[in-house]
């Protein structure tokens, strides 16, 4: 298990790093529960070390012609991390 | 060092003046088990201040009277909403003689966060563990015995909705306050590097505090950066203890992450002790289907595995019968037309005839690849393997050393390009998005899929489905090299962290499925009957005009002009006109090809045709052009939108010219090399 002092920070290095990851590998990574992973993605959410990338063409789709048409609806939540998220990477 | 703080102590266990707090998340049942504790006995008011109903009630117990409040729900104590300030003030104020928290057995670890908030209160708490039977169902095993060691406070399993347990839940609470023993809790500690800025915080406020507030509390909330608390702080503080405890407060403005992390550990711990089995059935499958869908190398090759599926699923199923279509509906229909217009100009039934049923016409027949298509694209989508996709590309690109974040408007572009361009918004930085936008033009769009889709087994038979997967492919590693070479010369790489939450694998749904494949046939249909009836009709035009010779003709004078170009592709006038016209709409390539390749040719269809008339080595050089050509016009103009910049949008055109008849050259020169030329 990851020391209890910066599971966070972990987590957070852990995204930084690996390009992309998933939550489930991330858990294995940090030999925790996927369940409580998410939490703690959730929790640098809210604390605007990650940003929530929404669902890809979110936005864009409200004007796209052929959104009807669009042939790969995002399922799945994308986060990454933030300008702050970084910024306090850097100082550690 | 535990984040304690002390407890009120007991209250007597006989008066009438017990008060219990219920608190919990909301939807956890508590409503259900207030009402089963205090049946009619309840008074609904509101909180002081607030427009947040407060229930409060009475219940009899063991010749004990106890007041119950119903606490509103909440997921935390930061006091980021009216509910959780409620909640939090109603503990520190009315210091409740005890609190029951109703927690989600399905969802411990969620409710255990907010436990971990409880702990450091001071009230002594008891945990119920509701829901038990969905927890069961989940394939969650609990042991409430276990919990409740690890925990060091009564845990009590219950399903209210069957009123198990409740009586359990209230004896429990009484029995802490009769022998507070009973609630020792182990509580989250925070890091090292923080516990002497929690012990400075809590000297310099010493004192200067409310009484009822915990300094230790105080302190705490001050450190995890509370917005309430700190304040409150800046009117309970001297301006010279203020600006110290600010001082030390911005030196550590990270520490949330800190507590916080000391909190997860502990859920993690309690998760570990109670949970003797890990979720079973769709998640587990879940996670071993992953163990090769997510893989660096075999999901990599799965992806490629399931594109050959998708093509032979296409050819075996629709091909067949779009070509009994053309041969027998198409050709049926021209030959009535020209027989019933026989009279008329003969302009009049050739333009019909040929340019709108051969060209336009010959398009709708394509309706049964599109819905075999779109219906395994879709059932692939719906199953949640389309996010897997998603997620090895992207890895797949970091390697390569593409900017992460595109992968998302790139994987639009399957669907079409125009999404796809739109899609870079999400990108930040100014050259992350340009790059993105010269890219998406070189992910095959469906519209050009299903034009591989239905002239691959036209040109290449019972081998169609390798060569369509090996276009796919070559326009996925040309896009690659592209990406590499531009984030090399003209970008500077940059590099963007992701984590995807990817779904759990499920039963696709018919009705989704359904939708999906309507929109996008219906989409289609639009399509045949304006742009590709339009240009069916210009081309039928200028194909047969000033002379019905089509080799006299207007296109055909057009055509030649750009032959040394085309020569070298193996592509003859008409397959360079096919290739123009499907900068208006991609299809149209094929109904032009309808138009020119079947004038003056009796009988077989377009197939037969084609078939006869164009050798291996051209057809694919023409398809090959074709998949990485400059892509329709709507896809260029929202190029324009999106650049902003002229400039980069005829880079764009002539980059992906260059890189389309390069390819097609190379492919055509290589096949005649390997004597596919005839």
């Amino acid at each position: 298990l990851a020391s209890a002092s910066n599971l966070l920070q972990t987590l957070l290095r852990q995204v930084a790093a690996s390009g992309t990851a998933n939550v489930a590998e991330l858990a294995r990574q940090l030999q925790l529960p996927a369940s409580v992973v998410q939490l703690m993605l959730e929790q640098l959410l809210r604390l605007d070390y990650l940003q929530l990338v929404v669902s890809g063409c979110a936005t864009a789709c409200e004007r796209c012609p052929f959104h009807a048409a669009c042939a790969y609806r995002q399922q799945a939540r994308i986060w990454m991390v933030t300008a702050k998220g970084t910024r306090y990477l850097e100082r550690q | 060092m535990p984040q304690a703080v002390a407890t009120k102590p007991a209250a007597p266990p006989s008066g009438d003046g017990i008060v219990i707090g219920l608190a919990g998340q909301p939807n956890v049942g508590k409503s259900t088990i207030f009402n089963l504790l205090t049946g009619l006995s309840q008074h609904v008011g509101n909180w002081p201040g607030k427009t947040v109903e407060r229930k409060e009630g009475v219940c009899k117990r063991h010749e004990l009277t106890l007041r119950l409040v119903d606490l509103p729900g909440t997921y935390s104590l930061t006091a980021n909403s009216v509910e959780e300030r409620v909640t939090r003030d109603f503990i520190l104020d009315e210091r409740p003689d005890v609190v029951i928290l109703v927690a989600d057995a399905s969802s411990l670890e969620r409710n255990l966060y907010l436990l971990a908030e409880l702990l450091i209160l001071p009230v002594p708490v008891v945990l119920g563990l509701n829901m038990m039977d969905v927890a069961a169902e989940q394939g969650l095993q609990i042991e409430p015995h276990v919990l409740q060691a690890a925990l060091g406070l009564p845990v009590v399993p219950l399903v209210a909705s069957k009123n198990q347990g409740v009586s359990e839940l209230i004896d429990a609470a009484i029995a802490v306050l009769r022998d507070p023993s009973l609630f020792q809790p182990a509580r989250p500690e925070i890091g090292e590097t923080h516990r002497p800025v929690l012990a400075t915080l809590r000297a310099w406020i010493a004192g200067a505090i409310p009484p009822e507030l915990p300094e230790e509390w105080v302190a705490l909330k001050l450190l995890e950066g509370d917005d309430e608390v700190t304040t409150r702080a800046r009117g309970w503080l001297s301006d010279a203890v203020w600006q110290q405890v600010a001082g030390l407060l911005k030196a550590h403005e990270d520490a949330i992450l800190d507590i916080a992390s000391g909190r997860y550990e502990w859920i993690s711990r309690m998760v570990r002790a109670a949970i003797i089995q890990p979720p079973l059935g769709q998640i587990s499958l879940t996670d071993r289907l992953d163990k090769i869908a997510v893989h660096p190398l075999w999901g990599l090759l799965l992806i490629l595995v399931m594109f050959g599926v998708v093509f032979w699923v296409t050819f075996e199923v629709a091909a067949p019968i779009q070509n009994w279509l053309d041969v027998t509906l198409i050709e049926r229909l021209s030959g009535w037309l020209k027989s019933a217009l026989a009279e008329q100009p003969p302009w009049l039934s050739g333009l019909l005839a040929d340019g709108v049923i051969g060209g336009a016409g010959l398009v709708i027949t394509f309706v049964p690849i599109l819905l075999i298509f779109f219906t395994v694209l879709g059932l692939l989508e719906d199953t949640g393997y389309l996010a897997r996709v998603a997620y090895v590309m992207d890895r797949f690109m970091h390697l390569l050393g593409l900017h992460g974040k595109s992968f998302l408007p790139l994987f639009l572009g399957f669907g079409c390009n125009v999404p796809a361009v739109m899609g870079t918004r999400v990108i930040e930085s100014h050259s992350g998005r340009l790059l993105t936008i010269l890219l998406a033009p070189l992910v095959p769009c469906s519209a050009r899929l299903v034009v591989l889709a239905f002239l691959t087994p036209v040109f290449f038979g019972q081998h169609a489905m390798f060569v369509a997967w090996g276009l796919v492919l070559v326009n996925l590693v040309i896009l690659a090299i592209v990406g590499v070479v531009l984030n090399r010369t003209l970008f500077r790489g940059q590099h963007a962290a992701f984590i995807m939450e990817l779904p759990l694998y499920h039963l696709p749904n018919a009705r989704t499925i359904g939708l999906f494949v309507w929109h996008n046939t219906w989409a289609f249909l639009q399509r045949a009957g304006t742009l590709i009836l339009m240009v069916s009709i210009v081309v039928w035009v200028l194909s047969n005009f000033p002379t019905a010779d089509v080799e006299q003709s207007y296109l055909a004078r057009f055509g030649r002009s750009l032959t040394p170009l085309g020569e070298l592709m193996g592509m003859d006038w008409r397959m360079i006109v096919a290739l123009l016209s499907s900068f208006i709409a991609k299809e149209n390539a094929i109904a032009t090809l309808g138009i020119l390749y079947s004038a003056g040719v009796e009988g077989g269809g377009l197939v037969a045709a084609l078939a006869r008339q164009v050798s291996p080595a051209t057809a694919l050089a023409f398809l090959t052009t074709t998949m990485l050509f400059i892509p329709c016009v709507a896809t260029v103009a929202v190029i324009r939108q999106e650049t902003g910049s002229w400039r980069w949008t005829l880079f764009s055109v002539a980059l992906l010219l260059a890189i389309a008849m390069s390819a097609g050259i190379v492919v055509y020169q290589g096949g005649r090399w390997l004597g596919l030329g005839v």
